[in-house]
């Protein structure tokens, strides 16, 4: 069931436009596309089937899609939308919070579920490391919801309906913030999302050195390397933006293989996505076996180099 | 200077029990700062030793309220602790946390920096620390990963995607720091035996500067534990080539290899 207001999506990035109009239509028939970017991200969002697309401007290089909040939220209050939806990016995550105290709410982050029911919001999200899913029905007028990346299906009519252009530049005063520099760094996890095939490393790999090891497995299945938050965080083994879990990258592979990973919570809800999981460890006990569909019980320096002979043998 | 960081006292996650219906219950779980506050408290101890005062405040029920909270804090490098003790704070959310944190900042006067972690270990949604700074009408920035102070402004490095902005700001300001922007300590045992003697005043939401707010924006129809994929569990046995040669018969049989 949806309701008659209208939904706000908001769009700063190309890649959130079909996500963002599927999670809006779970609310409204109306969806209002709100877009901060150039000519060509309005004109994608406006032939994707929003009821109406506003153009709020192009940011100058010092002012983020943030920096909208307050335009935003003048509207907002103005035209009492259903909610304001957005991706759950560092600028969005940023955008969410000043909107949501300009309207005196709370902001829903990360939700993976969302509906109406009498006319009021109900979402879903995780919460204690992805142990639990809690459910929430809102009591404010105006929703300020950041969605989950991959919770959601794209929905598309198609590029031949282009709906209609509203510009509605709205008065940005640019923070007091001056950008010194600004350097591309990419992470090293670029494609880590994409990857079909990961290996992640945990706790049980015993030193640095014995990563090559488990390196050795992932160039044996083609696959990227990834590891738990402790190897990233504290023993510096590996890069912040390669570990898997709550606070890091979830995945969705077909294959994940955890070598010397115990299976905690916090890290295993990254890559419940996954097709097949595959456990290589020396604790027969240890909660990652009940979480996988292979295992094996061993010393991974015994084990590991073995599987690396048996599938150079296959292949 | 007075820096203050916001510090959430939370239950360990990995201390959750759940029952046979799903239920869960943090009823035996130890109670900790939030590992990514103490990044946080780092972060204004080292900024401190430069320039002046540090006070932490944390906001929660009474369970708050123990020598336990206070030292733990304390001994990881703030000069002294502001408690809002209230029992409306149960199950608080982002909005009842922030407006009670900004009320607490109001009342502390002449707060140069606000700085706290990332996100809590316990809910992680990643918005008390801006929306605090919203509240106070402060510049704000999230996902800060150094912090130096340049005399009535401040500079800081934020990744943002694929990119890295150092950024000049004019204090007051809020940030929320990332894990990369120090090293917490592990507090010794001089440290603990300190801050016992390190200041503290609770306060309720009634003592505070403007009204908090003392309902919640949402209401909680249900939490429960989530279920999991069902997964084969097939252990491979015997030695690890042959362990190794069923995993890889199994791979195949997947279409995996």
């Amino acid at each position: 069931m949806t309701t008659t207001r209208p939904t706000w999506a908001i769009i700063d990035s190309a890649t959130d436009v079909g996500v963002l109009l599927g999670a809006a239509r779970q609310l409204s028939d109306v969806v209002v596309a709100l877009v901060i970017g150039p000519r060509h991200l309005v004109e994608q969002a406006s032939s994707s089937g929003f009821s109406e697309t506003r153009w709020l401007g192009e940011p100058a290089a010092t002012v983020g899609s943030e920096d909208y909040a307050a335009a935003i939220a003048e509207l907002a209050l103005r035209e009492t939308p259903t909610a304001a939806l957005m991706a759950s990016s560092t600028r969005n995550r940023l955008l969410a919070g000043r909107l949501a105290a300009r309207l005196d709410t709370s902001a829903l982050t990360d939700v993976s579920d969302l509906r109406t029911e009498d006319d009021t919001v109900v979402v879903t999200h995780s919460l204690y490391g992805g142990a639990a899913l809690r459910t929430e029905r809102l009591l404010s007028a105006i929703g300020v919801i950041t969605i989950s990346a991959g919770a959601f299906a794209a929905f598309g009519s198609g590029p031949s309906w282009p709906g209609p252009i509203v510009e509605a530049s709205c008065a940005v005063t640019p923070p007091p913030i001056s950008l010194l520099e600004r350097r591309s760094e990419p992470r090293s996890a670029g494609t880590l999302p994409q990857a079909k095939v990961v290996v992640g490393a945990g706790r049980g790999v015993g030193s640095r050195d014995d990563l090559g090891v488990v390196e050795e497995l992932a160039q044996a299945l083609g696959g990227q390397m990834a590891c738990t938050r402790p190897l990233a965080e504290g023993l510096n083994w590996m890069g912040r933006d390669q570990y898997l879990g709550v606070s890091g990258l979830s995945i969705a592979p077909d294959l994940y293989v955890a070598v010397g990973v115990s299976g905690q919570m916090q890290h295993m809800v990254g890559v419940d996505q996954a097709r097949v999981i595959v456990a290589i460890n020396n604790d027969k006990a240890a909660p990652v076996f009940a979480e996988s569909d292979y295992g094996i019980v061993g010393d991974l320096h015994q084990v590991v180099p073995a599987l690396v002979d048996a599938l150079k043998a296959v292949s | 200077m007075t820096i203050t960081v916001l510090c959430k006292w939370c239950p360990d996650t990995e201390d959750l029990e759940v029952g046979s219906d799903g239920s869960i219950s943090f009823e035996r779980a130890k109670w900790s700062i939030s590992e990514y506050d103490r990044v946080a408290l780092e972060v204004a101890t080292s900024l401190a030793t430069e320039v002046g005062e540090v006070v932490a405040v944390v906001a929660g029920t009474s369970i708050i309220d123990t020598s336990m909270t206070r030292k733990s804090v304390l001994s990881r490098g703030p000069d002294r602790l502001v408690m809002v003790v209230d029992d409306r704070l149960a199950e608080a959310d982002a909005r009842q946390s922030a407006s009670a944190l900004a009320g607490a900042i109001a009342r502390i006067g002449d707060v140069d920096l606000v700085l706290c972690g990332a996100g809590s270990t316990d809910l992680f949604a990643q918005q008390v620390g801006i929306q605090v700074g919203e509240r106070l009408g402060w510049p704000t920035l999230n996902e800060v990963a150094s912090v130096h102070l340049t005399g009535s402004s401040c500079r800081v490095e934020r990744r943002v995607v694929d990119e890295i902005d150092t950024l000049e700001v004019a204090l007051p300001v809020a940030l929320a720091v990332t894990a990369d922007a120090a090293l917490p300590r592990v507090p010794g045992m001089r440290e603990i035996l300190a801050a016992g003697k390190k200041p503290t005043v609770v306060w309720s939401l009634d003592d505070l500067g403007p009204p908090a707010a003392v309902d919640r924006a949402s209401q909680v129809v249900s939490t429960v534990a989530r279920s999991h994929s069902t997964r084969l569990q097939v252990l491979f046995e015997g030695s690890p080539t042959e362990a190794a040669a069923q995993l890889v018969g199994a791979l195949r049989h997947e279409s995996l290899v």
